[in-house]
């Protein structure tokens, strides 16, 4: 089943809101062209009809053992929070949030 | 227009691991200072990669085992992609196509009924971080900036997804009830709503008078059963309202608002947000082979429900008094071991429902830090059934050895009842004593102004008070009438 | 002594024999850069203090009777996408421009308990976003071979820095290329081994399942020693393999290739190929030929055909994934906002250079909503077909020789409009990302204009081993590079 797909100036503008990245309205043409180019490519790949096909897995030799429960103790935790752009105290500070929807996957004062 | 209320529940459950779920931080963040339980791994620092914790899929797959669900070899992890300030990579590794365990079950009883909410699935990922605002209230609203801290990003949580079984509020609290029932009894998390090891996120819609169903609406900002309750109560009554006035519900995302008790819509964008949820090629597939899977199987202990049935079985025990002594796997464990110890199955019960309790409650403590082992518990109603001890005897007796942490026959001596009840000559010499005191009480007895016997038990009981409820209430009554004439 | 001209293993040796202490490599080495780097810019920041001390630490350990390593006193340098402990690692970008992880990358922390002296970072594509190492916040880095030209990328100032002689080994990363490619155009030898043979760890990444660890060097001597350093299991990456290596420096004694398969790759259009690179195929066949080697012609049509698209799809997609953090919250550029929002967007404006951006969005796009399963899934289906096709030519052939690059070193700030040369050039830098199979790109010789020629040679997953027993003798054939020939005046 073969579905081109074109990308638009409307779902451009979600992609910017979605990556968190500017671009000048003069540059949407370009970007666009650049997006489609690609999708043109891969259009062609779907002619591989690879449906039966299971997607793309490692083959390995021997995987390595899962990490065992024992905490650990970083010691560089203050150099860290010395180089931290906006520091208050022991915490990163952000300016104010105003959009909740980015917060999903649990309540907004979880 | 009577509509169908149909819930469904996402549960959060945080695994009780040491370290976190991708990298070795402590787990143990309450009441951390900030930003101390952090590694280059959870702060998402260039260069660093998730390492799986076993003992969390161990625990994972433990529930999931608890629940009936089929547990996949293989599974994968996926990244699911938003920027928001506790998010340190911008995607949250989770399950997204193959979960770990799917299906399963969990029979629950509510109003009375049992029911069978089937589940759709249970899966792994981590946890975010906490935000804190600067506000009186400490709610985002308002904030002019906030403050981050990581200690909690990462930690490892199973998603526990129901399907849309639930009909009423009375049936989700009693679903949420019994799955921290079970994660505690498994030892897979805490479980507890106040701390947040325990979270839940509620879908609530009413059915269309054809049977088709309606506008789904998610509830968070649940916090704790009542307010789960609450806002399930709030929100059905608003959606009654809404289709009653010939409106449109919108398939969105509410806040509970516990304060003004009621819930607010997000300000959300229309549709479904696009999270872009691909394969988290950082992490290999997760391993749990047959093998591996029964031997975690083999270790589970008794699921609460069978134990409840057996105490009623084998114990014959009532139905409240099973469910009371399993509602622990502490205190099922302790009345099990009192009751081996030679004292009858009912009367441990009704010890530990009655003076246990009480002492427990008092005190402020769990059954695990009751300072009476169960086997002497056991040897102390036995000796008051062996009529070596009086009920009111045993309880200072219990009470003592709990308060002073000493043994039974510290505690016998202590309270002076190892001598036994108090009869014959001892007994007399307190009716004497009595009689001594209330002299104006035995003289209305003697001038047979005691018609219904009132002043003569009056006597009876002081002399019960007395030995403490030692003496033998028909011995003392035979002394009082000889010592009357 | 001129120590640059020494191979890694001749500087060990000579270290732990005392017949030269590692101080002494070391200055001549640093001397080197300081002489010619201000022409060539391959380094973004020397370590030099911090390399002293580590090379007395080595020499006290040879006094006092203790083996520091296979690597004892050999000074080296990595690209600047390494973290470093307490060494800036820009990654070529403003994002990171400043910034100074606090830990070592894995691969970084084995060169050093094998006795190598890390002697600073080297310059790249931004964010290894590219294949000329010309987007770099801090500009090109030249080739040495011929600096009116570029060295490739995006390990641009590691290819560059071996061809100079500043050290014999550097290490870069291989994402779609980015080690061979510019080993390729600098004259030198570089590897991208099997994905899973070295540890990711402390590589700031690019993409998940397309990045690799590899060794730039001058020889396949070194190349073989240096994956004996690095080819470990790391329990800091589970993604690394935990296997038990084969000793790869016993590969490097292979004296010819009797009974072995050679397939020489066919099927693409040769004649956008520049012609040295054609005639280096060919004599590479020659070689496999005089050593015994049986050599065949074989096609990969589907790989040939579907790579690159399946390439931008994985590589994009995962890019955007992984600069997503960068967010100006915990390290790296911090630009101001009045919210939440406006400050993520502004850092990562400021921070990102223009192709990184295009990237970034790119690979957003495919990732979303119907764009995913329309043609980011259908790539994990076609990659899957390329590993198998890759794995059926292997059950015929040991290993196959292709070009690295259908052009020779361009020349600066020419941007490549050829779009079947574009194609090739993706086409046989990717295929072994994609596969995950290992891929040496080898000299093979020079052109008049003495332009270096590279050819790839591509083995099987995990045929690390092999694949470097095949390089070891055909460069015995076509002879190990010379360091280029630098001027100060850099009119070369």
């Amino acid at each position: 089943m073969v579905r081109k797909m074109v990308m638009d100036e409307e779902r451009l503008r979600e992609v910017l809101g979605l990556s968190s990245i500017g671009l000048p309205e003069e540059e949407f043409a370009e970007v666009l062209d650049r997006v489609n180019d690609v999708l043109r490519m891969c259009d062609d790949m779907q002619e591989l009809g690879c449906s039966d096909v299971r997607p793309f897995e490692w083959d390995v030799r021997k995987a390595p053992d899962r990490r065992s429960d024992v905490p650990v103790r970083w010691g560089k935790r203050d150099i860290f929070l010395d180089q931290a752009p906006v520091r208050e105290g022991d915490f990163f500070r952000v300016p104010r949030i105003i959009a909740r929807e980015e917060d999903n996957s649990c309540s907004e004062e979880r | 227009m009577e509509r169908q209320v149909v819930i469904g529940l996402e549960i959060h459950l945080q695994l009780k691991t040491k370290s976190k779920l991708f990298c070795g931080c402590s787990t143990d963040y309450i009441g951390a200072v900030p930003n101390t339980n952090v590694c280059p791994v959870c702060l998402a620092v260039p260069g660093t990669l998730p390492i799986l914790n076993d003992k969390a899929v161990e625990l994972a797959i433990k529930i999931a085992l608890g629940l009936h669900c089929d547990i996949h070899d293989n599974t994968r992890f996926h990244r699911k992609h938003y920027f928001y300030a506790d998010l340190p990579k911008a995607y949250q590794i989770t399950q997204y196509e193959h979960p770990i365990a799917v299906g399963g079950y969990l029979d629950i009883i509510a109003d009375g009924r049992p029911k069978r909410v089937r589940l759709h699935h249970l899966h792994l990922e981590e946890d975010a971080g906490k935000l804190v605002h600067p506000t009186s209230d400490g709610r985002m609203t308002g904030a002019a900036y906030s403050l981050v801290d990581y200690n909690r990003g990462g930690m490892p949580l199973s998603e526990i997804v129901s399907e849309p079984d639930i009909n009423s509020a009375a049936e989700a609290i009693a679903y949420i009830t019994q799955i921290r029932q079970l994660a505690r009894y498994l030892d897979v998390s805490d479980g507890e709503m106040e701390s947040g090891s325990l979270r839940a996120d509620v879908n609530v819609s009413l059915s269309n008078p054809d049977g088709s169903l309606g506008t789904r609406v998610e509830i968070k900002n649940v916090n704790s059963l009542k307010a789960i309750e609450n806002a399930l109560k709030y929100e059905i009554a608003r959606q009654n309202r809404v289709l009653d006035e010939g409106g449109r519900l919108v398939q969105e995302t509410r806040l509970w608002d516990d304060m003004a008790g009621v819930t607010r819509s997000m300000r959300s964008k229309e549709g479904v947000r696009d999270y872009r949820y691909y394969l988290e090629m950082d992490l290999a597939p997760i391993s749990a082979k047959p093998d591996y899977v029964e031997k975690i199987r083999a270790s589970l202990p008794e699921m609460p429900w069978n134990r409840r049935d057996r105490f009623i079985q084998q114990y014959g025990l009532s139905i409240e008094d099973s469910v009371q002594l399993t509602e622990q796997r502490e205190t099922a464990d302790y009345f099990e071991k009192c009751a081996a110890h030679g004292a009858p199955a009912l009367k441990c019960a009704n010890w530990m429902r009655m003076e246990v309790q009480r002492i427990l409650h008092e005190n402020g403590i769990d059954i695990k830090d009751f300072n009476v082992s169960a086997e002497q518990l056991g040897s102390l109603i036995t000796k008051v059934e062996k009529k070596e001890l009086s009920n009111t005897q045993a309880k200072d007796v219990l009470a003592a050895m709990n308060a002073e942490n000493i043994s039974l026959d510290e505690a016998l001596k202590k309270c002076g009842a190892c001598g036994g009840p108090v009869s014959g000559h001892a007994l007399e010499e307190i009716v004497r004593k009595v009689f001594a005191d209330e002299a104006e009480a035995v003289e209305t007895i003697r001038s047979g102004k005691d018609k219904k016997g009132a002043k003569v038990k009056f006597l009876q009981g002081l002399v019960m008070k007395e030995t403490r409820g030692s003496a033998d209430a028909s011995e003392t009554a035979s002394i009082i009438q000889s010592l009357l004439k | 002594m001129d120590f640059h001209k020494l191979s890694a293993k001749e500087i060990a040796d000579g270290v732990i024999s005392r017949k030269w202490s590692a101080a002494e490599v070391l200055t001549a080495l640093l001397g080197r850069i300081k002489k010619y780097d201000g022409k060539i810019k391959a380094i973004v920041t020397l370590c030099e203090e911090k390399a002293y001390c580590d090379a007395r630490k080595i020499d006290e350990m040879v006094s006092n009777g203790l083996d520091p390593g296979p690597l004892a006193g050999v000074p080296f340098l990595v690209k600047d996408n390494f973290c470093t402990d307490g060494i800036r690692t820009t990654c070529g970008s403003r994002m990171l421009y400043d910034w100074i992880p606090c830990y070592d990358a894995t691969a970084v922390k084995n060169m050093k308990n094998a006795g190598a002296v890390l002697m600073g970072k080297t310059n790249m594509d931004e964010f290894a976003m590219g294949s000329t190492t010309e987007s770099s916040v801090f500009g090109p880095t030249l080739n040495p071979r011929d600096i009116t030209r570029v060295p490739g990328g995006s390990s641009g100032g590691s290819a560059a820095a071996v061809a100079a002689g500043y050290c014999p080994i550097a290490l870069g990363s291989d994402t779609g290329g980015s080690v061979r490619q510019p080993s390729a155009f600098c004259g030198v030898q570089g590897m991208k081994p099997s994905y899973g043979q070295i540890s990711r760890y402390g590589i700031v990444a690019y993409a998940s399942s397309l990045d690799q660890v590899g060794a730039i060097t001058r020889n396949i001597g070194d190349m073989a020693l240096a994956m004996d350093v690095l080819a470990k299991p790391d329990e800091n990456d589970t993604t690394c393999d935990a296997y038990e290596r084969p000793s790869f420096s016993s590969a490097s004694a292979a004296e010819n290739l009797r009974g072995c398969r050679v397939g020489i790759l066919s099927g693409f259009d040769k004649d956008s190929m520049d012609k040295p690179l054609i005639e280096a195929i060919d004599r590479a066949a020659d070689f496999c030929r005089s050593a015994g080697a049986e050599v065949m012609e074989v096609e990969l049509p589907v790989t040939m055909k579907y790579a690159v698209a399946c390439y931008y799809m994985v590589a994009l997609g995962d890019a955007s994934s992984k600069l997503a953090c960068y967010d100006g919250m915990r390290y790296g550029l911090h630009a101001d906002g009045k919210n939440l929002a406006e400050m993520y967007k502004r850092s990562r404006n400021q921070g990102f250079g223009k192709e990184v951006r295009r990237r970034i969005l790119v690979g957003t796009c495919v990732l979303t909503r119907g764009y995913y399963e329309n043609y980011y899934v259908p790539a994990t289906k076609v990659r899957q077909m390329i590993a198998d096709e890759y794995a059926e030519l292997f059950s015929r052939a040991d290993a196959l020789i292709c070009p690295i690059s259908p052009a020779l070193p361009y020349k600066k700030g020419l941007v490549e409009e050829d779009p079947v040369r574009i194609y090739l050039g993706d086409a046989f830098s990717s295929t072994a990302n994609l596969a995950g199979l290992p891929s040496i790109s080898l000299n093979v010789g020079f052109t008049e204009e003495k332009l270096p020629t590279n050819v790839q040679l591509i083995g099987p997953r995990f045929g690390d081993h092999g694949l470097i027993a095949l390089a070891s003798v055909l460069e015995k054939y076509a002879g190990s590079p010379d360091i280029a020939e630098l001027c100060c005046e850099g009119s070369c």
